[in-house]
């Protein structure tokens, strides 16, 4: 299974790319995709998005356009090739 | 009418006379809004009602468009109404000078620009306008980056289905970092998604859509959410 994870915003600045590829052999959780991402970066991207396991408020995290707070949220389960859309909190004016 | 001339021609006849007469309100008067006050003053947007309980600072000023150093310290709703005023007198300006909480009343518009810089806010004012089907054109920003997305009743999911609610932690590490382009460029869009609804061409607007503005690597993309 494909996942390629898009990242927008300050998440592109911290971590100078745009998209992760990752590649799973059996269905993984949001939490874990974004653990598995943050390893291939090298960077913890879930202190962007989460605070104690729950996502932030302005976060936005998207399966094939569908919002993960509408489902399982960080426990939803991916479970086949899919364009994960992440964004960290854009909240000034 | 020759005021409005080099706009004009770009609507029909009945589609000018809708901006024309058209009510908007715009919740936060700062860097977003100072944008979004003055694009709609320019264009002759009948009546602009200008929410923020804040005054003028000197920080404000790196991306505040519509205030001067001799705005320090005055109330940011009454300057922009001042403003409006000098820039187009046949727009009606009204200040409301106070801070948004679920006691607040919300004037008959036909759409509203949230241009707040918090949460709370936002999720309070977006309860109230799907109760009332107000419109509510959604702008973002941070550092170097914005989003766009227009929340209308009925062919929408509100801001509260797209953002999570938490309750604590709201607001919570909000960087007061803004590159001033990106409110200028943000607000823009903001404006012209306005100005669609109030002339009727909902089909060309930000409708479960988010626009993501990356001023940095000058990355703009559209994302649709279901």
């Amino acid at each position: 299974m494909k996942i390629v994870v898009k990242l927008f915003a300050t998440l592109r600045l911290n971590l100078k790319i745009g998209m992760v590829e990752i590649h799973s052999n059996s269905p993984i959780s949001v939490l874990q995709l974004l653990q598995q991402v943050s390893k291939n970066v090298n960077s913890d991207i879930l202190t962007e998005l989460t605070n104690d396991n729950k996502i932030l408020v302005g976060a936005i995290i998207l399966i094939d356009g569908i919002n993960v707070l509408h489902q399982n949220k960080l426990e939803t389960i991916i479970d086949k090739d899919c364009v994960v859309s992440v964004f960290p909190p854009n909240g000034g004016g | 009418m020759e005021r409005y001339s080099r706009h004009r021609n770009l609507y029909s006849e009945s589609q000018f006379a809708l901006i024309r007469k058209a009510r908007v309100l715009v919740a936060g008067a700062g860097g977003l809004g100072s944008t979004v006050i003055q694009l709609l003053a320019r264009l002759g947007v009948g009546t602009i009602y200008i929410y923020d309980y804040a005054n003028v600072d000197l920080p404000d000023l790196n991306r505040q468009i519509l205030y001067e150093e001799n705005d320090i310290g005055k109330s940011k709703t009454l300057c922009a109404a001042s403003k409006i005023s000098a820039i187009n007198k046949e727009v009606k300006a009204i200040a409301l000078p106070k801070k948004i909480d679920i006691n607040i009343s919300i004037p008959n518009v036909d759409v509203v620009f949230d241009c707040l810089d918090n949460f709370e806010a936002r999720f309070i004012l977006d309860d109230i306008l799907y109760k009332n089907q107000i419109p509510f054109i959604h702008g973002g920003i941070n550092k170097y980056y914005a989003q766009v997305t227009s929340i209308v009743p009925g062919l929408s999911k509100t801001l509260s289905e797209l953002f999570p609610i938490n309750s604590n932690d709201v607001d919570r590490n909000m960087s007061k970092d803004i590159f001033p382009p990106v409110a200028t460029f943000a607000a823009s869009i903001q404006v012209s998604e306005g100005i669609k609804f109030i002339t009727k061409q909902k089909d060309k607007m930000l409708i479960n859509k988010v626009m993501m503005i990356d001023l940095l690597t000058n990355n703009f993309e559209i994302v649709d959410f279901k």
